[in-house]
């Protein structure tokens, strides 16, 4: 207990409006600020590494603007947060840069990754399927291809345009994966949940390189984007699909329990009371949601929802809500960390995160299958 | 299986059937041949198909032939088949749409029959070289040469096979084995064929901004520019691996069954998957050096065979033909929808086939036989 | 009397394929005639026998730069381009094209090349780089020209339809290519007068420049995720060359296209005197999403930005290939911005 008081305190002087949110957010969850069980304190250092990942986040960038400048800007406004004015010594390009780009960008990052872990950890409860995520599922490639087709079709906006087409487009895609995977009760084995997938996933493609075709003049742009990228963020784009990452969220917080309950099989779910099919319908639009905002945000980044639940799962094993958590949390860690990587390796230009985020999952896809985790998971039938 | 058993003979006439209906044999569903003092029984439905495919592909390439942004009516073309004709249109019809023809042919043959040997291997219905990262792979090496060459153009043809070889070794590596009631060699593919595809678009994007809408176009599976000089290299090959395909393939069959099983009727399994993996990773290798990574016929004419016969008939030369179908009438399509715009072949067939494995997908029941 | 049933007998298969592989081998290797590898060879061939037996009604005979000899019985009536400097090089010796490719990116033909009436009724062949071979066909041409970046496989369809000319590599200036073209079909008078008049004109320019003919200039290519600029062997970089115009240090790096999208935060490798900022069509996503950058911070604190030096112009001019009508049209964008108003 003292460690953790120390902890807090330490925490207080530097962070004090976030660990105020923490604990805001942990009565919300039902959570005594006094229940300090393990998963709470792995969650904090999850969120403590997020906000390092924050600073480091507007401290590195593809351009020239030094270290100290950087950190003299964000010293300047921790001191002062009411007004903020950069110190007479530094440039304007400066605070231009962090304000407009770095901070965006880094919103975009903990929104993007956080929906596209949360996402995930919740396909897989679902499908009880260690290995479904909304990119592999295609479940991202019809949010892209919303997208895409608003821009073709109806000339949209970025922000809340991009947002509806996203959402349409996930839903869409969302809707075959339950259809698909519905159909009997136990549960599905991983290989036809990732056919299903592939299938969903190559009609969005083709669907979109059709449209990217016929029309030229949108190719161009669209050849990165398609990549998946936090590049050319801004402000209110996030700021638009803010409000539906937190929907999401917290209607996820809110299923947790049952969520819980399907773990059990639906025969004692609906024993416990609960109603195992409305939850599943449920929590497939919160999957829609998420996912469509982060693809809205940042196209199509395959692979993040299978890393974050992954990894949250070695960390918090009994309880639901912890994981979900931990899930956002390593998601929006992840994809910061690789986002800040992409920024650095090749300056002055970027790397696309979503080609990093691949280098990266899919030799853990690799590694899972070859793992026995999966093999409680296959029924053992030939077919697919 | 055995010889004595497979065979029932059908004789024309009324005795023949009087016999057949007091022995209470069960329908016959073979179409039998009477050469001299042989008599060869085909699987009445594969025979039947077989012709059917045949007339189709007739018409397809007719179809393909006579159709483009310029449409050559049926008295035209049946000029030109004389020798006669506008000079135009034999150029046209005998120097353009015929290699295109043909390569699509080659292409869609090539890679229906390793999508049906890989079915077989792996035992799902569902395995193809591009779900496994083969298709990728074959194309990874070509887009190598593309970044080697000096006057910026794609590797020659036989740089696919050997990317195609490549990433199946990789492939048996990494999954542990081929074999076996093949979900883990299904999802290790998935894994590497994005693996392959992040590596592709990044050799994409440093080819530099004139190449990379062709380029692009290319890897979506392109036949145009088709012309002799590679095809000849390529059928030989190819012609080569089907002759050996359809060697190996009765044995495949057997592996509906478990591995003991197989042992027991005589037939090394271990020899017959190595073959049969070899030969389907050379011609998806070879269909893409040769039209590019074309998707989903490789999953669909195997699927499409197999749902209209027996369960013992492999239907290597069927698919072989569906897939030559499918890819010219894709292509065609392709050519007339946007005309003058041509629109690559693999957009078609991804557009199709897409929605086609969903179908596939949900009509299944979870475990079939 | 034997029985056998075929999917099982190994000598009833083996003689299937064999049947297989002599039908393939009849498809494959037996062609119509005249059409094989060496279909060039035969071409040229046959045009140096045309040449032998009509050697007085001989037009031109010349070779391109690949080395390829085409031999012309008479001035070439039909024309076909499939790279947007052969459009315009053939208009500016007067001559006017039945077909051409789409311009790059674009659903028809170069924009600056739209005020030309006589292009009006030309007919649209495909996109750049993939030209339908059946239109090609379908217009019967004396002569294609081609250039830039060429596809071998491509040349040798081509050559089937009509003789084909590569008359540019990627990196070229245009006024040798001009040059080079013109001596093919005997225009060399009105390319030199061309050639004159444009020099005269960058004259000109210079001495209007003043005190600006000093200022670095840099042209940029608007992508959603960053600009990408011009490098030093682009189309843009040659004409400002010859009007003596510096590019900012960070943009003369050597290459025929533009760079990768720079990063947001890079902005300032953009930044010079004056800034010319181009998009490829002139509606559409990309120009909205450019003015939305427009108002950025970060893009208003660049230098050229805040001395009001930045001048948003047609990609399809500034950041494409293009040639000598384009290099004219250029001259007069530099003009109107650069030069101050009296």
């Amino acid at each position: 207990m003292s460690t953790e008081k120390a902890v807090d305190r330490s925490l207080m002087t530097q962070r004090s409006a976030f660990w105020r949110c923490f604990l805001v957010f942990k009565q919300l969850l039902g959570l005594s600020s006094r229940d300090h069980s393990s998963w709470v304190n792995l969650l904090l250092l999850v969120f403590l590494m997020n906000g390092v990942l924050i600073v480091a986040s507007m401290l590195v960038g593809a351009g020239y603007i030094s270290l100290q400048d950087s950190l003299s800007y964000l010293r300047s406004l921790a001191i002062a947060p009411a007004s903020i004015q950069p110190a007479e010594q530094l440039p304007a390009t400066v605070s231009v840069v962090m304000e407009t780009i770095r901070w965006p960008r880094t919103l975009a990052a903990i929104l993007a990754g956080g929906s596209l872990g949360l996402a995930g950890a919740l396909m897989q409860r679902i499908t009880r399927n260690p290995i479904a995520e909304p990119g592999l599922l295609g479940i991202n490639a019809g949010a892209a291809l919303g997208v895409v087709a608003a821009i073709v079709f109806f000339a949209a906006e970025a922000g809340f345009p991009y947002m509806v087409g996203a959402l349409i487009g996930a839903l869409a895609g969302n809707m075959v994966i339950v259809f698909a995977s519905h159909r009997v009760q136990a549960p599905i084995s991983p290989l036809r949940l990732v056919l299903v997938g592939i299938a969903v996933n190559a009609t969005g493609q083709g669907l979109t390189a059709m449209l990217l075709l016929t029309k030229q003049t949108v190719f161009d742009q669209f050849r990165f984007w398609i990549l998946g990228s936090l590049a050319g963020i801004e402000l209110d784009r996030v700021l638009a699909v803010l409000p539906f990452t937190i929907i999401g969220i917290v209607v996820a917080l809110l299923l947790v329990r049952p969520l819980a309950a399907l773990q059990l099989g639906d025969a004692s779910a609906t024993a416990l009371g609960h109603q195992p099919n409305r939850t599943r319908l449920a929590l497939s639009l919160v999957i829609a949601l998420l996912a469509g905002s982060a693809v809205a945000l940042t196209g199509p980044i395959a692979f993040l929802g299978l890393l974050a639940p992954f990894l949250a799962r070695m960390l918090v094993r009994e309880s639901t809500q912890g994981l979900l958590l931990m899930a956002f949390g390593l998601g929006s860690a992840l994809l910061l960390a690789m986002d800040i990587l992409g920024r650095w390796i090749m300056q002055p230009f970027e790397m696309p995160v979503g080609s990093m985020l691949v280098a990266v999952g899919a030799p853990l896809l690799i590694w899972l299958v070859r793992s026995k985790r999966l093999q409680p998971m296959v029924p053992g039938g030939r077919r697919s | 299986m055995s010889r004595s058993h497979s065979v029932a003979t059908k004789d024309t006439g009324r005795a023949g059937r009087q016999r057949l209906k007091s022995t209470n044999i069960k329908k016959i569903d073979c179409v039998c041949l009477h050469f001299a003092q042989w008599t060869v029984s085909f699987s009445k439905r594969a025979f039947y198909l077989h012709l059917l495919l045949w007339l189709l592909l007739l018409v397809a390439s007719l179809f393909t032939l006579m159709q483009g942004s310029v449409a050559i009516s049926f008295g035209d073309f049946w000029l030109l088949c004389q020798g006669a004709g506008q000079s135009a249109h034999q150029l046209l019809v005998w120097d353009i749409r015929w290699p295109r023809l043909l390569a699509g042919v080659l292409t869609g043959v090539a890679l229906a029959a390793a999508g049906t040997l890989l079915q077989q291997i792996t035992q799902n219905r569902l395995s193809s070289p591009e779900v496994l990262g083969v298709n990728e792979g074959a194309t990874f090496l070509l887009l190598l040469g593309l970044l080697l060459s000096p006057l910026n153009i794609l590797g020659p043809w036989w740089l696919a096979p050997l990317g195609a070889v490549l990433v199946g070794i990789i492939l048996a590596f990494l999954a542990g084995g081929i074999g076996g009631r093949g979900y883990q060699i299904l999802l290790v593919g998935v894994a590497l064929a994005y693996f392959t595809r992040a590596l592709n678009d990044l050799v994409i994007s440093r080819a530099t901004a004139q190449h990379a809408s062709a380029v692009h176009s290319w890897t979506l599976g392109n036949l145009a520019n088709s012309d002799y000089t590679e095809l000849m290299p390529a059928s030989l090959l190819l012609m080569l691996c089907l002759v050996s395909a359809f060697g190996v393939a009765w044995h495949l069959r057997l592996f509906m069954f478990t591995e003991p099983h197989v042992q027991s009727l005589g037939v090394n399994a271990r020899q017959v998957q190595f073959m049969a993996l070899a030969l389907a990773l050379v011609m998806a290798g070879l269909g893409v050096g040769i039209g590019g990574p074309i998707s989903f016929v490789a999953i669909a004419a195997p699927i499409l065979i197999s749902r209209w016969l027996p369960p013992h008939v492999l239907g290597l030369g069927n698919s072989c033909l569906l897939g030559g179908i499918l890819v010219i009438v894709a292509d065609t399509l392709g050519r007339i929808v946007l005309a003058p715009n041509e629109i690559p072949v693999g957009v078609v067939t991804s557009l199709l086939g897409g929605p086609f494995l969903l179908w596939v997908l949900l009509q299944e029941k979870e475990v079939k036989r | 009397m034997h029985r056998v049933s075929f999917q099982e007998s190994t000598a009833l298969r083996a003689l299937n394929t064999l049947c297989w592989l002599c039908l393939g081998l009849l498809l494959v290797g037996c062609q119509p005639d005249e059409q094989s590898n060496s279909g060039e060879a035969q071409q040229s061939a046959q045009h140096s026998t045309e040449q032998l037996t009509r050697h007085e009604q001989e037009w031109h005979r010349f070779n391109d730069i690949t080395g390829f000899e085409v031999t012309l019985s008479q001035a070439p009536q039909r024309l076909v381009v499939l790279s947007e400097m052969d459009l315009d090089m053939l208009l500016a010796l007067g001559i006017t094209p039945v077909g051409t490719t789409a311009g790059r990116g674009q659903p028809g033909i170069p924009r600056y090349l739209a005020q030309y009436q006589q292009l009006q009724d030309i007919r649209l062949v495909g996109r750049l780089g993939q030209p339908s071979l059946d239109e090609l066909v379908q217009l019967q041409p004396d002569l294609i020209l081609v250039g830039g970046v060429i596809n071998p496989q491509q040349l040798k369809q081509l050559r089937k339809i009509a003789p084909t000319v590569v008359s540019y590599q990627s990196a070229d200036d245009w006024q040798t290519a001009l040059q080079r073209v013109a001596g093919w079909l005997k225009k060399d008078a009105t390319a030199t007068q061309f050639i004159q008049d444009y020099q005269q004109q960058v004259q000109s320019i210079r001495q209007q420049l003043g005190d600006q003919q000093q200022a670095t200039v840099s042209v940029v290519r608007w992508n959603p995720q960053g600009p990408g600029y011009m490098l030093q062997d682009a189309f843009v970089s040659h004409v400002l060359a010859d009007l003596q115009l510096q590019r900012p240090t960070a943009q003369r790096q050597p290459g025929p296209g533009h760079s990768p999208p720079l990063s947001l935060e890079a902005l300032s490798l953009i930044d010079g005197d004056w800034l010319f900022v181009g998009t490829l069509t002139v509606s559409g996503k990309a120009v909205d999403a450019m003015q939305t950058m427009q108002q950025m911070p970060v893009y208003q604190s660049l230098k050229a930005v805040q001395n009001k030096q930045v001048v948003n112009v047609d990609g399809s001019l500034w950041t494409s290939v293009g040639g000598p009508l384009a290099a004219m049209a250029v001259l007069k964008d530099v003009v109107d911005s650069m030069t101050p108003k009296s």
